[in-house]
């Protein structure tokens, strides 16, 4: 079983990691990349929430080609964000600044993921404890190694259901 | 015939306010008659809203543009089977839809509920009464689409042309559909909390069964919002992190924590309040969407224009929230739980993990999707939350889920022990290495693809681990390998179900991750006779073809494709221009193959001959939409009453029905 199921397995994702490979060879040079990326990042003014690479605003399409003019000139990219902050405002950008208030926008996500942890964590904790405290409170409280897998599937739900009533 | 849907309207505004007061009242009085009446009240509605509906219908098709909705969202040259996308595309019309929808699937929801759940029936109708009665207030208050001009117009202003498409029947019926029916798990919760049930077990069954069709149908609308976007609007993506895409994604996200949380209830008595919570912050979140998309504060494509309702909306969740909280903790003291946590390694624990991350990606959704109301207000600075924020910020999550998809199934309820988890982590281990190991060979040096690949591995060896070792056990005891599986997944259909959704869910994050990571771009200009390459394609402009309609004004280009030394054959993308509104919508021509997807769309043709195309190279896009067929088929199996299990458990007193006076009440 084990052979038989590894071999197809990796064969599969051999399969699809060398389609991404294929594409990954640099069909398209590092500057059209930069483009693509800057016209990923920058909004579309009249066209809210979509970016220019996203629209076919005709000022998307202007955009999109000052924008390959900026990079062909050699700006880099933040001098590049920098021109149209500056003719648009910080709305333009898509991504918001590591900075001044923004800074919050990107330090809440992290900072409520160890919120989670320590919410489970606590929680699973409380549970356990209550367990304990009130000792096995049902009568069927096998032990874990008694009986296989298979066989708990089999008759927990049914003992689940009976106890329930 | 407008008139008469005016009437009826009006009707069944009525109707929906009477099955709300004695829907309740039954409920309390615990009257029998009383719950009947309400009941027949309430589905006395869907047909009178049939009736405004092809009143309205019946107003697009014959061109009556005194109907003031008609007149905006049609004109004589629109076709007639766009009527019936008509009838939604536009605000007033959208929340007939709803309503008409709502009462239709509340109608046989209720239906159900009551033939299983007597006592908690008639408060649950009076939840679901009220959302109804919400919506036709809304209606006939502040956006009726039956509304008429003193003087009829002479054609109307017609339809935005970017709706005017084969998608448009499918991806906004679901998505409304979806959201909407949030509503039924939410009333069947509240009405089991209301009725002093909530602690007993017996609003499982119902409450899974329709959180689930949502579920379904909130995943449908999104996976063909998310088809229609890619084969139509022509940039090569197909998720946007828009606004409204994202009030859309945050029930989903909710809903999903629910349904399988809504498991370790059915099992084993836990869970009980943080079910309720999870319903409750589901509900809240769809109606949160309704919210952003009706004229809500942040700007999106998705937005029905030109509508200040969205604040109705939204004083309306609020009101909501508030109450269903109220509810919850009055009656608190009987959502204790059956029994504790027998270990912390556990299956158990194993979904609150996951219902917690589902709950975090959703509120870190909704954090930005509203930050830029909150920065205004705050420090008056203006800006926008868009795409790479959400990618960075969401994309660790999800890749999480998925590593928690692949050990949660594996983990036994109750209690694991080290050796079991050894033996049942020891394959999936194996395969995610070797595929470390190839995909750095075959030169990924992305870290966050090869961590998306080794995660989705683990979580594929997994699923067909438990798949072949039922299969093979079956086997054994003489039945052949075909029948074996079939009847495996027979036996236990909630489980080997959601095996076949994860494996989708797998495949659209193999999809998302080759095509967000290792697609190609590039703008070619080019004019016909022109050839060019990219990768192993090549693709050469033959011509480009006008055609003059009365609404609009097509540009075809044809080009003949090469994928390496394959002749492929003719590609047509377009891009039609509406001078009436200004609008260009494009239309790429894909050729689609198991590895990628060679997509060319028109960006503009000038007037010296050129022309600026796109050509985009995605790979493993296919891979996503045939996940759709197979989520929806795991979800479907995972639905399907289990009359085996039924069969066997016969000798067993059942605990779903409370036996009372009521409960035969029909």
């Amino acid at each position: 079983m084990r052979l038989s199921l590894i071999s197809p397995l990796s064969l599969l994702f051999l399969f699809l990691s060398t389609a991404c490979f294929a594409a990954n060879s640099d069909f398209v040079s590092k500057e059209e990349k930069k483009i693509n990326h800057l016209n990923g990042v920058l909004m579309c003014p009249v066209c809210p929430g979509e970016s220019i690479d996203q629209s076919q605003n005709e000022i998307a399409s202007n955009m999109r080609m000052i924008v390959k003019g900026l990079v062909e000139e050699g700006k880099s990219e933040d001098e590049i964000k920098a021109y149209f902050v500056g003719r648009y405002g910080p709305v333009i950008l898509l991504e918001p600044a590591t900075s001044g208030i923004s800074l919050y926008a990107w330090i809440i996500p992290p900072v409520a993921l160890g919120f989670a942890i320590i919410v489970v964590i606590v929680a699973l904790g409380v549970m356990r404890r209550k367990q304990k405290s009130t000792g096995p409170d049902q009568p069927y409280n096998l032990r874990a190694e008694a009986i296989s897998i298979e066989e708990k599937e089999k008759y927990f739900p049914v003992i689940d259901r009976i106890s329930n009533e | 015939m407008v008139e008469l849907g005016q009437i009826a309207l009006i009707l069944s505004f009525m109707m929906a306010g009477y099955s709300t007061i004695v829907g309740f009242a039954g409920g309390m009085l615990n009257g029998r008659d009383l719950a009947a009446s309400a009941r027949w009240g309430f589905y006395s509605i869907s047909p009178l809203l049939l009736l405004a509906t092809a009143a309205l219908i019946y107003a697009f098709v014959i061109n009556d543009f005194s109907v003031k909705y008609v007149a905006e969202n049609s004109n004589i040259a629109m076709p007639k089977a766009y009527a019936w996308v008509a009838f939604y595309s536009g605000n007033a019309g959208s929340l007939l839809y709803i309503s008409l929808a709502f009462s239709i699937m509340a109608g046989i929801a209720i239906r159900i509920v009551n033939s299983k759940l007597p006592y908690t029936s008639p408060y649950a109708l009076g939840v679901m009464s009220m959302v109804l009665l919400f919506f036709l207030a809304v209606i006939l208050f502040l956006a009726n689409p039956l509304d008429q001009h003193q003087v009829p117009l002479e054609d109307g202003q017609g339809m935005n042309p970017l709706l005017i498409h084969f998608g448009m029947f499918i991806h906004p019926p679901f998505q409304m559909l979806g959201l909407i029916s949030v509503a039924l798990p939410f009333s069947i919760a509240i009405g089991a909390l209301l009725a002093g049930r909530g602690g007993r077990d017996e609003w499982v069954d119902q409450g899974r069964l329709w959180g689930m069709v949502s579920w379904l149908l909130l995943t449908t609308g999104l996976l063909l919002g998310a088809w229609w976007a890619y084969t139509i609007l022509g940039w090569g993506g197909y998720w946007a992190w828009d606004p409204v895409e994202n009030s859309a994604l945050m029930p989903w996200l909710a809903m999903t924590a629910f349904v399988h949380s809504i498991m370790v209830q059915k099992r084993r008595g836990m869970f009980r309040m943080w079910n309720m919570v999870l319903i409750i912050v589901s509900f809240a979140m769809a109606q949160m969407g309704m919210f952003i998309n009706r004229g809500g504060p942040v700007p999106s494509v998705h937005s029905f224009a030109e509508s200040t309702m969205g604040w109705v909306f939204l004083a309306v969740m609020a009101a909501t929230l508030f109450i269903s909280v109220a509810i919850f903790i009055f009656r608190y003291d009987t959502l204790k739980s059956r029994s504790g946590l027998d270990s912390i390694i556990s299956r158990e624990s194993a979904f609150l993990a996951q219902n917690v991350l589902f709950l975090l990606i959703a509120l870190v959704t909704l954090w930005g999707t509203i930050f830029p109301i909150f920065s205004e207000a705050v420090d008056d600075t203006t800006m926008t939350i868009g795409q790479p924020f959400f990618n960075k910020v969401n994309g660790p999550l999800m890749l999480l889920l998925i590593l928690l998809m692949g050990i949660g199934p594996v983990l036994p309820w109750r209690k694991a022990g080290w050796v079991s988890i050894n033996k049942m982590l020891r394959l999936p281990f194996v395969v995610a290495s070797l595929v470390l190991i190839s995909s750095l060979i075959s030169g990924i040096t992305q870290y966050w693809v090869l961590i998306s690949f080794v995660v989705c591995s683990v979580s594929i060896t997994t699923v067909c681990q438990e798949l072949i070792r039922g299969t093979r056990s079956r086997h054994s005891h003489g039945e052949n390998w075909v029948l074996s599986f079939f009847s495996l997944i027979g036996a236990n259909r909630p489980r080997y179900g959601g095996y076949i959704v994860h494996l989708s869910i797998v495949m659209l994050a193999i999809g998302i991750t080759a095509s967000s990571f290792y697609d190609v771009q590039k703008d070619v200009v080019m004019k016909p006779g022109d050839s060019e390459v990219l990768g192993k394609y090549t693709f050469k402009y033959i011509d480009v073809s006008e055609k003059t309609y009365s609404d609009r004004m097509e540009e075809t280009a044809k080009f003949q494709v090469w994928s390496g030394d394959n002749y492929i054959g003719y590609m047509y993308p377009y891009r039609a221009v509406y001078p009436e509104f200004q609008i260009a919508a494009t239309r790429g021509a894909i050729h689609s193959t198991i590895l990628e997807d060679f997509y060319l769309v028109p960006s503009e043709f000038q007037e010296d001959g050129q022309a600026v195309f796109r050509v985009l190279i995605n790979p493993l896009v296919l891979w996503m939409w045939a996940a759709g067929p197979v989520l929806i088929l795991g979800t479907l199996i995972s639905l399907s009453p289990n009359n085996r299990g039924h069969r066997k458990r016969v000798s067993l007193p059942s605990m779903d029905v409370d036996q009372s006076p009521l409960g035969r009440a029909k």
